[in-house]
């Protein structure tokens, strides 16, 4: 599973690497191309935000001003091999913007999306959305460091290198704090479970 | 034995945990609308036009136009204070009445003084560190404003000013105030 996903991550076109070299330097007079070129991570952007969003609706905002940010610093992108990485490293800050933003705002959390659920059956609606409202708490409370990497790879489905670049540490450094993270989480959960409601 | 149950438990979390974000990506993908979200960002692109970002801040509070009208502030805050506060109080704009008053004044203090008859004005070159004398008994003001001295040169005529009696008696044994304000009244005319 890990080597499909790393083998995934690195099977990109040089072509399309090529033409958005050449679309980030006309990025200032003409972003479109640009944009375009960078819409084919949206996918993961998104699911990086969902990890540290409230529900969907919030990560999309989020993703979408992961976007603009990236649209207006387009000169910062230095190797367009390496756009995934760059552009979910804007989107972790833009997340943590917002999460430092809502700080005030303690609500509860909401299910994703529910017109995705229209098939399914009241009960299994109920129950899911509890999952995910307690995933979502368990991982919200864990330390920054480990928040950090688990989203990028639980949620954006970066490769153990790819998370290491977003992160600027070692790749050895990203395994241990995965493995203390799903621990973490697992704990947290089993506490939950403990908790008397 | 706890321990071991403690593990299994961990374990099973784990795959749930997988499973709910599983679940939650599957649903959030489902409802996102790709078409829509780069529509949103084009248009947000275009100087504002179009449909804005749900967080968009209020136009007084975007960062630039923020920090021009913090700096605006602050440089009117800074510029008042030094005109109302701590700019010098108004001097006249060249050697006139007001420096001849504050040169006689000067020089009349009791250290420099003579014992009789009007005191001698200050030589052209004096250096002002031998004009600033640390008077004994009152002394003028330097921050005298500007409009005591329109409002004493109003008052003088430029006729011959009427000499009273008293005034003629202090002349006949003059003492130094009497002495001071004559030699005053001496420049003023010159002047």
């Amino acid at each position: 599973m890990e080597a499909v996903r790393e083998r995934e991550a690195d099977s990109k076109p040089e072509g399309a690497e090529g033409a958005l070299e050449a679309a980030s330097r006309r990025a200032q007079a003409d972003p479109i191309p640009f944009l375009d070129g960078l819409l084919s991570h949206q996918h993961c952007v998104f699911s990086l935000c969902l990890g540290y969003a409230r529900d969907a609706a919030q990560a999309e905002e989020w993703a979408q001003e992961a976007y603009l940010k990236a649209l207006k610093n387009a000169s910062g992108l230095r190797d367009a091999a390496a756009a995934k990485v760059w552009l979910c490293r804007i989107a972790k800050h833009t997340c943590l913007d917002g999460l430092k933003k809502e700080r005030h705002d303690r609500e509860a959390l909401s299910l994703a999306n529910p017109r995705a659920f229209e098939d399914r059956s009241p009960e299994t609606l109920a129950l899911e959305r509890e999952m995910t409202a307690r995933v979502k708490r368990a991982v919200r409370r864990l330390p920054r460091k480990l928040r950090d990497a688990f989203v990028l790879r639980e949620y954006a489905e970066l490769s153990y290198g790819e998370v290491a670049e977003a992160l600027g540490c070692r790749r050895g450094t990203v395994m241990s704090r995965l493995n203390r993270a799903r621990r973490q989480l697992a704990r947290i959960m089993t506490e939950q479970e403990d908790a008397p409601r | 034995m706890e321990r071991k149950s403690r593990n299994g438990a961990d374990g099973e979390n784990l795959g749930r945990i997988r499973e709910a974000i599983a679940a939650e990506k599957e649903s959030a993908r489902a409802g996102f609308r790709a078409a829509a979200f780069r529509a949103r960002i084009v248009s947000s692109l275009g100087a504002g036009a179009g449909e804005p970002s749900r967080s968009a801040r209020p136009f007084l509070f975007a960062p630039p136009l923020a920090a021009a009208a913090f700096g605006a502030a602050f440089i009117a805050v800074l510029a008042a204070l030094w005109f109302f506060v701590l700019s010098p109080s108004p001097r006249p704009a060249s050697a006139t009445l007001h420096d001849h008053i504050l040169e006689v004044l000067l020089q009349s203090s009791p250290r420099e003084r003579p014992a009789a008859g009007p005191s001698k004005a200050a030589p052209a070159g004096a250096s002002p560190a031998t004009r600033v004398l640390p008077a004994p008994g009152p002394t003028p003001d330097r921050e005298i404003p500007m409009i005591f001295f329109k409002v004493l040169e109003s008052l003088i005529p430029d006729r011959p000013v009427p000499v009273s009696p008293a005034l003629e008696e202090e002349r006949a044994s003059p003492t130094a105030d009497s002495i001071l304000f004559q030699e005053i009244l001496r420049r003023i005319k010159e002047a």
